[in-house]
């Protein structure tokens, strides 16, 4: 399979939406989550299969607007829209959301009510300092996850349980990691846009089958995607939504997204979860202590890993994507610009193709202005 | 006859214009201006604050001459009071006093910080009312170039405060309180902790059923760290006792707040817009719990002694309101109440800081759990049953939600409060997004207001 033949990928996700369909007549529970502070380890332990919900486009934003206001964020009001029309958030068993923004923790009490599906709110401590009581407390609700799951599968993630699926989403990470820092390679063929597809697939596919897909894809001879007179860049800001690749491609046509800050990307597979803790203490640690999405306080933190991938991975300039009205990466972009003093493309959007055009050229403006500082 | 006039006989309650106070302060005497001092028992001449709107417009408050005030020496106190807040944070800078803000908890932490002697607690968030008092766009603008533009709640204008320097001291002492705040608010705090460097986090959880005990427990330890800071920061020791004290007064404070919104609520003794500052000040008092106290004890037997001799501010049998979300721009309430119709319920994000403290409970718990009242920290069924039961208890018959383009959980919530309420009390709701600060309230908002409120009035004819 080549790694940049998004073809094969949508494939591949068709068959597993058939498997799951299929697990789920036989009595899986299927567990819905949005957010990458959802430790998908006690949902494989409790007997579940989590499928990440990062879906989103146009349409079902305009359908979350029947419920919601215009000004609410793009991504929650599309989330919405998708539970009355894609078949695989039809098929929940449950849904699990972290209170990471003021629209998605207040997403839950919409889809209980509306959609009718049993929801879990995760609450996650928004400070990030890791001052033992709120570390305490996120296990605590780790525990309450726990019990919310064994109550919906009847299987209690046990202690063995929970230590197998750490190990199983480490290697995971790992291998999705390797794959990560490929993109900085000349040569190496694998886009960002590719990248962000398997991350999708990853979060969709059983751990082993999405092991097997790395190992297929990650040494085949390919035509080199990154340029070495390709601008370098890396991308920060909102969710990139699975099924949103266009401003992606748009990008890649020009440049090379060699770093990224998304938390449907790299974000993603960072760090390990301890194995030597009791297993519960160790998902909390590690969980709290992910690369802080912009919405933590403080998020030094997220500055800091920008500026060390900025200098590893010889960055020379940021796209900085904000979906409207998304308030803790929007409020950033000004500080982030003035952080690491180099040359930022900021963009709004909200999932419609109106300006597809207009961004080609500012992107295209944004790649020259580049080309033209390294001359 | 009302005690706290010193003599001094209140006209016939009514709502006044600008002008029209001008010449009423002709006639209030010297020496009962003279009595009048923030930072009690302080009398310093520079703490007098018994001046009337003119004042406060020539210092830049250009929206007071559109308002309409009652015209009660009470109120004046208010006004003045209120409008004084600026100087009186820079004043207490140098007389030695430890300036202390607290940020997106709106209530709870003021009480801990109001226990230290010698420390003046305010809420950089009430900032958002400058530029509409201002008419200018000055806070917004300063915000967007740091960061913050447009669509955003006009909390904003805070961090434009804190980047100009002239609103009020650079802080001792920065609280950030994060986690139930919204994320506009929690945007401006991480941009001035930034700025500042002298910010503490403090984690304020949501509100989850059956998880009060745990959650207390998270908050008394973030409070301690609060505490700890202001130790280290006063050299005090804090005891149980000088807590205590502490939650008493907030009590106090509260109590006369509650005591208040019945009165004007029920009996239409007070206006709707000085109800507003007597509600947001449960916040941080502005800036003096000692004065701000008489001054709620002396509107408090003004509205009793107007309720006692049947004088009205307003019309009791005008349209009855419930509102949700305070009118940032002030001159919403003034509209209405120039309309025919009167605020008899109110939802403005502070339940936090209205309901009682437990005195029964050590100091700390005591805040926490006054936190876990907060409007914001629940769920929306939540916050709507709040409004509900108040709406409720004065026969509401409308209900105005004025929400904030791009603000995170007006987007979220607005529509959702409005269906509730329309099902549960089968009552008209108007939604509408306050605009930009503005010297006159634009034409379809107007408009808006008007239909609804000939709606309401149709609604009670049918009724009859």
């Amino acid at each position: 399979m080549g790694i940049n033949e998004p073809e094969s990928l949508t494939v591949l996700r068709q068959h597993r939406l058939n498997e799951l369909q299929e697990l789920k007549s036989r009595g899986t529970r299927l567990i819905g989550y949005f957010c990458l502070y959802v430790p998908v380890e006690i949902v494989r332990a409790a007997g579940a299969v989590p499928v990440r919900l990062a879906r989103a486009d146009y349409p079902s934003s305009v359908a979350g607007e029947q419920l919601l206001r215009v000004d609410a964020c793009p991504f929650c009001k599309s989330s919405l829209g998708l539970f009355n029309s894609d078949p695989l958030y039809q098929q929940l068993d449950g849904v699990i959301f972290v209170n990471t923004c003021d629209m998605m923790r207040r997403l839950p009490e919409l889809v209980a009510t509306r959609v009718r599906i049993p929801v879990f709110q995760l609450y996650l401590p928004r400070t990030s300092e890791p001052v033992p009581s709120r570390i305490a407390e996120f296990t605590r609700q780790l525990n309450r996850l726990t019990e919310f799951l064994s109550h919906l599968t009847g299987t209690t993630p046990d202690r063995e349980r929970l230590l197998a699926a750490i190990s199983t989403e480490n290697q995971l990470r790992s291998k999705l990691r390797a794959l990560e820092m490929l993109r900085a390679v000349p040569g190496s063929g694998l886009k960002t846009s590719r990248f962000f597809d398997l991350i999708a697939l990853a979060t969709l596919l059983a751990p082993e089958q999405t092991l097997t897909l790395i190992s297929e894809i990650i040494n085949p001879p390919t035509p080199p995607a990154v340029d070495e007179c390709q601008p370098r860049l890396l991308l920060a800001g909102s969710i990139v939504a699975e099924s949103d690749r266009d401003l992606l491609n748009l990008i890649e046509e020009r440049a090379a997204i060699v770093a990224d800050v998304i938390c449907t990307g790299a974000r993603l597979v960072e760090g390990e979860v301890a194995t030597t803790a009791e297993p519960l203490t160790a998902l909390a640690r590690y969980y709290f202590g992910r690369i802080p999405c912009a919405c933590r306080r403080p998020n030094d933190r997220l500055y800091q890993h920008i500026q060390q991938l900025i200098e590893q991975r010889r960055v020379q300039g940021i796209v900085y994507q904000t979906l409207l009205y998304c308030d803790p990466w929007r409020f950033e972009a000004r500080d982030l610009r003035r952080w690491t003093g180099l040359p930022m493309l900021e963009i709004d959007h909200d999932y419609s193709r109106q300006n597809y055009e207009q961004l080609r050229t500012r992107i295209e403006a944004f790649v020259e202005m580049l080309c033209s500082l390294k001359r | 006859m009302n005690e706290l006039n010193f003599g001094y006989q209140d006209p016939a309650p009514d709502r006044i214009t600008f002008e029209e106070w001008d010449d009423l302060f002709q006639k209030i005497p010297d020496q009962l201006i003279e009595k009048f001092h923030y930072f009690p028992p302080n009398t310093e001449a520079w703490s007098k604050y018994l001046f009337p709107p003119q004042v406060f417009a020539i210092y830049g408050a250009r929206h007071l001459r559109r308002l309409k005030f009652d015209n009660s020496l009470a109120a004046l106190r208010l006004w003045g009071f209120v409008n004084n807040e600026s100087e009186r944070l820079f004043r207490a800078r140098q007389s030695g006093r430890k300036v202390i803000a607290v940020m997106g908890d709106l209530g709870p932490l003021a009480v801990l910080v109001n226990a230290f002697p010698g420390c003046v607690p305010f809420y950089p968030d009430c900032w958002w009312w400058t530029p509409f008092a201002m008419e200018s766009d000055v806070l917004l603008d300063t915000a967007a170039r740091l960061g913050i533009g447009e669509a955003t709640c006009y909390s904003r204008a805070a961090l434009g405060a804190f980047a100009k320097h002239s609103y009020f001291p650079d802080p001792d002492l920065i609280f950030a309180a994060t986690g139930a705040s919204c994320d506009d608010y929690s945007g401006v705090e991480s941009l001035v902790a930034r700025m500042t460097g002298n910010c503490l986090w403090i984690e304020t959880p949501l509100r989850l059923p059956d998880d009060t005990e745990a959650l207390v427990n998270l908050l008394v330890s973030e409070y301690r760290r609060a505490v700890s800071a202001l130790e280290d920061l006063t050299r005090i020791r804090l005891t149980e006792s000088m807590l205590a004290k502490s939650v008493q007064r907030a009590n106090e404070v509260r109590r006369l707040t509650a005591r208040l919104r019945r009165l004007a609520y029920q009996d239409a003794v007070l206006p709707a817009l000085e109800m507003m500052l007597v509600e947001f000040g449960c916040l941080h008092y502005y800036s003096d719990i000692s004065e701000w106290t008489e001054i709620l004890r002396h509107l408090t037997a003004t509205a009793e002694y107007r309720r006692q001799t049947s004088q009205p501010v307003n019309n009791p049998d005008a349209l009855r309101l419930a509102w949700l979300t305070p009118p940032a721009d002030p001159l919403l309430l003034t509209l209405i109440e120039d309309r025919g119709a009167r605020v008899v319920a109110t939802e403005y994000v502070i339940n936090q800081a209205l309901t009682l403290l437990d005195e029964s409970v050590p100091g700390l718990t005591a805040i926490a759990l006054s936190h876990l009242n907060g409007s914001l920290n629940g769920t929306t069924a939540e916050r709507a049953a709040l409004l509900i039961s108040a709406a409720q208890a004065h026969q509401a018959e409308g209900l105005v939600i004025s929400g904030i383009l791009g603000g995170s959980h007006c987007a979220m919530e607005s529509r959702l409060i409005a269906e509730i309420v329309k099902k549960k009390l089968t009552m008209p709701v108007l939604e509408f997004d306050v605009a930009p600060p503005h010297p006159e309230i634009d034409r379809s908002t107007r408009t808006r207001i008007d239909a609804f409120l000939e709606l309401l009035r149709s609604r009670r004819c049918r009724k009859f």
